[in-house]
C-alpha cells in the first residue's frame, strides 16, 4: 500500500497532474449540477444571456449541497475526486506510453455508470442518470435509497485507481521481461 | 504460467461479477418500471407521479389557480411553489430560504408566493393529509390562516399525524375534524399535483417563477437564497 501512496505522492506532487485531477473533479461535479438544473439554466440563459447565466451557474454550484442529502453530496465529492485521480493516472501512464491496462476502462466505466445514479433525494432527479430521463423514484425500492450504489461506485473507482497505480510499477518489470 | 492464469481469472471474476451486478440492476429497474408502468403510486384512489422525467418544456407554465397567496396579490413577480409537507427539502426551503425571500421581496410587495401541493405519497404518506388539513384551515380562516397552519406543519414536520394535524388546527382556533375526515379537498390537492407534473416538476420542492409574462423559470430543489435572488431580480428588472 505504501507503494501506491508513494506513486500518488510522486504523480500528484507534480502540479500538472494535481491541476488535471482538480479540473476533472470540478467538471464531473459541475456536470451533476448542470444536469440537475438544466431547465433553470436553459430558461435563464434564454431570458438574460450568458453572463447572468454564469453567475446563476456558480450560485447553483455553491448551493448544490443544500439540494441533496449530505450522504449524496459527500458521495459526489468523493466520486469526483476519484474520477479526477483516475483520469490523471491514466494520462500519466499514457504519457509514459505504457500498454493499456486490461479492464481498467471497463471497471471505471461501471463505476461511473453507478456514480451517475447518485441520488439527490428519493423524489428528485438522480444526478447524471436524469439525462436519460430517469428520476430517483426507483431508488425508493432500494433498502438504502441508492446510497448503496454510491458506495459501490466509490469502491469500484477506488479499485480501478489502485489497479492502475499498481500496474504503473509492475508494468515496468513485465515489459522488461517481455522484451527479453 | 499458472500464476498468470490465476491472475487473469481473478480479473475475469471481478469483471464478470461487476457486469452481473449491472445486469441485475438493469433488470431490476426494468421490472420496477414494467410493473409500475412508469409511475410511483401516490395513494389510493389517487393519480400518480411519473418516475421518468418529462421532457423539459420549452415554455414553463404554471397557474396560480385558486391556491393560497402569501404577499401582495398584485406583486410583479410570482413564485409558485409546488411542495410536499413531509419532504425534508421542502422544510429546508421553508426554514432557510423562505425567510430571506419573505424579508427582501414578499414583505416589500415585490413578490408573492403561491403555495401549491405536490404530495409524493409513495414516500411521504402524511403529505396528503397535511395538505388536506391546511386546505381545511384555509376554508375557515382564508389565506392568512392557511399560512399559519403551513408554518405549524413544517415546524413540526417530524410529528406529522392526523391527530396532530387536527390538534394544531384547534390551536389556531379551527376545528377541521370533519373536513379532514371527509377528505373534502382531495380533488384540489390532486389538481395541484397534476399541474406540478404538467409544468415539469419531477421532485419536491419545485418552483416556477413568473414575471410579467406567462412563461416562467423553473427551479428544482431547495436552492439557497442567491439562486432565487438572481432569478427574481431578473424578473423585476
Amino acid at each position: 500500500m505504501n507503494y501506491v501512496f508513494n506513486t500518488w505522492k510522486k504523480i500528484f506532487g507534480n502540479w500538472k497532474y494535481f491541476l488535471l485531477t482538480f479540473l476533472i473533479a470540478f467538471l464531473f461535479y459541475s456536470l451533476n449540477v448542470v444536469i440537475s438544473n438544466m431547465a433553470s439554466l436553459i430558461k435563464f440563459y434564454s431570458e438574460v444571456g450568458l453572463f447572468k447565466s454564469l453567475t446563476l451557474f456558480f450560485s447553483l454550484l455553491l448551493g448544490f449541497k443544500d439540494t441533496v442529502l449530505l450522504s449524496s453530496f459527500i458521495s459526489i465529492i468523493i466520486i469526483s475526486i476519484l474520477f479526477g485521480m483516475l483520469v490523471s493516472l491514466l494520462t500519466y501512464r499514457k504519457k509514459l506510453q505504457f500498454n493499456k491496462i486490461n479492464n481498467v476502462g471497463f471497471i471505471s466505466g461501471i463505476g461511473l455508470i453507478l456514480a451517475s445514479f447518485v441520488p439527490g433525494c428519493a423524489a428528485c432527479g438522480v444526478g447524471l442518470a436524469s439525462v436519460i430521463g430517469l428520476s430517483a423514484g426507483f431508488l425508493t425500492f432500494l433498502p438504502y435509497k441508492g446510497l448503496e450504489l454510491s458506495i459501490l461506485s466509490i469502491i469500484i473507482l477506488a479499485t480501478a485507481i489502485i489497479q492502475v497505480t499498481n500496474k504503473l510499477y509492475k508494468c515496468n518489470i513485465v515489459l522488461k521481461n517481455e522484451r527479453r | 504460467m499458472s500464476e498468470g492464469t490465476i491472475t487473469i481469472k481473478k480479473q475475469e471474476l471481478w469483471k464478470y461479477s461487476t457486469f452481473l451486478l449491472l445486469i441485475i440492476f438493469v433488470i431490476e429497474a426494468f421490472v420496477i418500471f414494467g410493473n409500475k408502468t412508469d409511475t410511483v403510486v401516490v395513494n389510493n384512489p389517487t393519480p400518480t407521479v411519473p418516475t421518468t422525467g418529462p421532457t423539459e418544456p420549452s415554455q414553463v407554465r404554471a397557474s396560480v389557480d385558486d391556491d393560497p397567496v402569501l404577499g401582495d396579490k398584485n406583486a410583479k413577480v410570482t413564485i409558485i411553489e409546488f411542495s410536499d409537507y413531509q419532504c425534508p427539502f421542502c422544510e429546508r426551503f421553508y426554514s432557510e430560504t423562505l425567510p430571506q425571500i419573505k424579508k427582501e421581496y414578499i414583505d416589500t410587495g415585490k413578490v408573492k408566493l403561491v403555495y401549491r401541493d405536490f404530495p409524493l405519497d409513495s414516500i411521504h404518506p402524511m403529505a396528503t393529509p397535511a395538505a388536506l388539513a391546511a386546505e381545511c384551515v384555509r376554508e375557515k380562516g382564508k389565506d392568512a390562516a392557511y399560512f399559519k397552519m403551513h408554518d405549524k406543519i413544517f415546524e413540526n414536520q417530524q410529528q406529522l399525524s392526523e391527530s396532530n394535524l387536527k390538534s394544531w388546527a384547534k390551536e389556531l382556533g379551527y376545528n377541521i375534524d370533519d373536513c379532514l375526515d371527509s377528505k373534502k379537498f382531495m380533488s384540489e390537492v390532486r389538481k395541484d399535483l397534476s399541474d406540478a407534473q404538467a409544468s415539469g416538476g419531477r421532485g419536491t420542492p419545485y418552483f416556477v417563477i413568473l414575471g410579467s409574462n406567462e412563461d416562467g423559470t423553473p427551479v428544482s430543489g431547495a436552492q439557497p437564497f442567491p439562486v432565487f435572488k438572481q432569478i427574481i431580480d431578473s424578473k423585476l428588472s
